[in-house]
């Protein structure tokens, strides 16, 4: 415990001790692991086995080397494969990680995710579809904990690896719910903005979308006009309008319906493929704001539309992964249920509906072992108690399959 | 009560409740002497009293109880004897002399003897039914048998009876022994039909209900309709045919404003209505130049639905019903075989 608070305190310091101390390649798990952890048959051996001059890697059984998300299958599954540095930065800098595991990554010097079943489910079903039909919605349901935003994070991950652009939100209750600032909106009157958050998602769309941008050289499609001098005229770069929208944050939120709608049009011009992201989707259908000084507005949020708007089916070239959440329900301690038709309610139903549901489920024995070496390897675990099978074995039972329970148990250890 | 045992009491002033206190402490003292250790069985757990219960007290306040003094003969017939018919022919007020039985009535309290049945004023007051008891009503029956027709013996079941005579009258008579024999509730009239004897169709049934609304029970498949508006019995019934006639033929009419019947009026979900067969409609006709304008289409025309559109359809009807984990998981089965191009790679539990 002293040593978590010296973690939290003189962070800057720590830190490079702790890399120091984890940055070594064989990293082994408690001793009665040791056997299981020389991997030989490990599926993805990859990149290790292809350079021959390397030294063969000892790779622990809870982890994989493939770091693309694009090639996991079935064989990785309940393992632990690391997000890249920098590619951790760019997708998860403003974001998409839970808050807490967040914390955790930063004190690990990794991202590390499990490669789990929903995540499977969810590629399969992005493989399959056909893109020239319109935008299939998938949803992720599940009890609070049991992993849908790390399954979304994955999933990110993987429309990052895959070229897809990313219109992502990691949480919509920043915005519904604690949002920065809010005022009556100029263009939709009986509606309020949320310039802050609004901007703060252009920036992060930015960033997400940095390379593609770059690259793809997209045009406005007409002219828009906001204020007597800000004009953005047809054909200028994309990346215009977005900085317009950072820039004067006034209009940041119909910015962000305009942005929204020429991705639409992108993508239906056969551009780009574009990945729509959304955690705690319910939430947008919540009838009324509040503010992070807890004041409710009784008014719609003009941010919640464009969101609404590009996950209807009227567009192709698209995929739409959403999640419903008890935690994002509008009056989150009187939420009853985790099914969808419950959180979503009679308009939030038709308005995805037909989608493909896919159950985030708690962690079975394999997720549970391999979560629990994970934590004992990051020395997360340290207490000798935590790393014999008896400690393992209540762990197990106490926070019955919970990842976010686990999480929370494991920290005084 | 106190009328008369106040000349009972020996001093003038003392309060009997104090009495009994005293009472009771002496005989608390006398039993906590008289315990004989040796007398107890050696096996037995004593239990310890500190407030000790006394136990015999309620069956000696019961023998201080009295009965009335019986001495007439007359009240030595047996009940199960007596000819009752002459004995009490009809409906009357209590007569002591002519009851042949001894009756009291009044609370019994201790060293009191209880009121016997002469000059009793409580036992004249109620309504008594010694003129129906049952040897007597076995014997009127007996004697009307010759008037009545033999119960039909197809009619041996109860299907049977509800087959053939579906609709059921329910009326109360009342007796009375009193001056006028009648009785407001009697006009009251029950009928009482299910509705699976009557022809109805789906938009008949629709509105048959929502005109009797909680008139119907739906578990039990009844129509229960009572009157009671009108002053006779006869005009009760009169009136519940009426409105049971009235309520059949008006369902059956179709008016020009049941067209306008929206989707928030249904009595239950029917998915070729909703918005959800509209949304799969436009799934399946979409085009890419349909982007930004009016999104949701017709529904399909029968010939277009393909079985795995109506496995959808019934998928949603049952999670829109009631939601379950089954439920969703069908809806997901459904709706993975009807928006995805080639059929996902199912994973291995």
């Amino acid at each position: 415990m002293a040593l978590r608070i010296l973690h939290n305190e003189l962070f800057s310091h720590h830190v490079g001790v702790m890399q120091r101390l984890l940055s070594s390649e064989r990293v082994l798990s408690s001793a009665a692991r040791t056997a299981a952890a020389l991997d030989t048959s490990n599926p993805d051996g990859g990149e290790a086995s292809n350079k021959k001059t390397a030294q063969p890697k000892i790779v622990a059984s809870f982890r994989t080397q493939e770091s693309n998300p694009t090639k996991h299958k079935e064989s990785h599954l309940s393992r632990y494969y690391t997000v890249p540095g920098d590619i951790s930065k760019t997708l998860f800098q403003y974001g998409g990680l839970p808050k807490a595991y967040e914390k955790l990554c930063h004190i690990f010097t990794e991202t590390a995710i499990m490669v789990r079943k929903p995540y499977l489910e969810v590629t399969n079903c992005i493989e399959s579809v056909d893109f020239s039909k319109p935008a299939v919605r998938i949803v992720l349901y599940g009890k609070p904990g049991h992993g849908k935003s790390m399954t979304l994070a994955h999933v990110v991950h993987y429309g990052y690896s895959a070229g897809f652009m990313l219109v992502h939100v990691p949480w919509v209750n920043t915005f519904m719910r604690r949002c920065k600032d809010a005022s009556p909106s100029e263009s939709k009157p009986g509606m309020m903005d949320v310039p802050i958050d609004a901007a703060a998602w252009l920036v992060q769309f930015r960033t997400q979308n940095q390379h593609l941008l770059k690259t793809l050289n997209l045009k406005t499609s007409k002219p828009y006009q906001y204020g007597p001098r800000d004009i953005i005229e047809q054909g200028e770069p994309i990346d215009a309008l977005i900085e317009f929208g950072i820039g004067r944050a006034k209009y940041a939120c119909d910015v962000v319906e305009a942005l929204l709608r020429e991705i639409k049009g992108f993508s239906n011009s056969g551009l780009v493929k574009t990945m729509v992201v959304i955690d705690g989707f319910n939430g947008l259908f919540a009838p009324n704001l509040k503010t992070q000084r807890r004041k409710i507005l009784e008014a719609k949020c003009t941010l919640a539309l464009p969101f609404l708007e590009i996950t209807q089916f009227d567009w192709c070239n698209g995929v739409v992964i959403l999640s419903v959440d008890q935690l994002a329900h509008h009056d989150m301690f009187k939420a009853e249920s985790n099914l969808p038709l419950y959180l979503l309610g009679k308009e939030g139903w038709e308005h995805i509906d037909p989608f493909i549901p896919i159950m985030v489920d708690k962690y079975d024995t394999a997720e549970m072992n391999s979560s629990l070496d994970f934590y004992i390897d990051r020395r997360w675990i340290q207490h000798p108690g935590g790393q014999t099978e008896a400690g393992r074995a209540e762990l197990r039972s106490l926070c019955a399959g919970n990842g976010f329970e686990l999480m929370n148990l494991c920290a005084p250890l | 009560m106190s009328l008369l045992s106040f000349p009972k009491m020996p001093l003038k002033g003392f309060k009997p409740v104090r009495v009994q206190l005293v009472f009771n402490h002496v005989a608390r003292l006398a039993s906590s002497k008289s315990y004989d250790p040796k007398s107890h069985d050696e096996s037995e757990f004593r239990q310890l009293e500190i407030r000790p219960v006394r136990r015999d007290r309620k069956t000696s306040s019961k023998a201080r109880m009295m009965m009335p003094r019986d001495y007439k003969r007359t009240n030595n017939i047996d009940p199960d004897k007596a000819d009752w018919k002459s004995i009490w022919p009809g409906p009357r007020s209590f007569d002591p002399n002519s009851i042949p039985i001894p009756v009291r009535q009044g609370r019994l309290k201790p060293y009191r003897r209880a009121f016997d049945k002469y000059a009793n004023m409580e036992l004249m007051k109620i309504p008594s039914f010694f003129h129906i008891p049952p040897t007597t009503i076995k014997a009127q029956c007996e004697a009307i048998k010759s008037f009545c027709t033999p119960f039909p013996n197809q009619l041996n079941s109860k299907e049977k009876c509800e087959e053939h005579f579906p609709l059921t009258v329910i009326t109360n008579d009342y007796l009375h022994s009193a001056p006028t024999i009648r009785d407001p509730l009697a006009r009251i009239v029950t009928i009482k039909l299910k509705l699976k004897n009557i022809p109805l169709d789906e938009h008949a049934r629709d509105k048959f209900m929502r005109l009797v609304r909680d008139r119907y029970d739906d578990k039990t498949d009844t129509l229960t309709i009572v009157t009671d508006r009108c002053p006779l019995r006869k005009q009760n019934y009169d009136y519940a045919q009426y409105l049971l006639t009235a309520c059949f033929f008006e369902s059956w009419t179709v008016e020009d404003w049941e067209s306008e019947k929206t989707e928030a009026d249904m009595e239950k979900y029917i998915w070729e209505n909703n918005i959800s067969a509209k949304a799969l409609a436009s799934i399946v006709k979409w085009s890419p130049d349909k982007l930004g304008k009016s999104i949701f289409h017709d529904t399909l025309p029968a010939d277009e639905l393909k079985p795995e559109h109506l496995v959808l359809g019934a998928a949603v009807k049952k999670v829109i019903e009631g939601e379950t984990e089954e439920g969703i998981e069908e809806y997901k089965k459904a709706a993975m075989e009807v928006l995805l191009s080639k059929k996902a790679v199912g994973l291995k539990a």
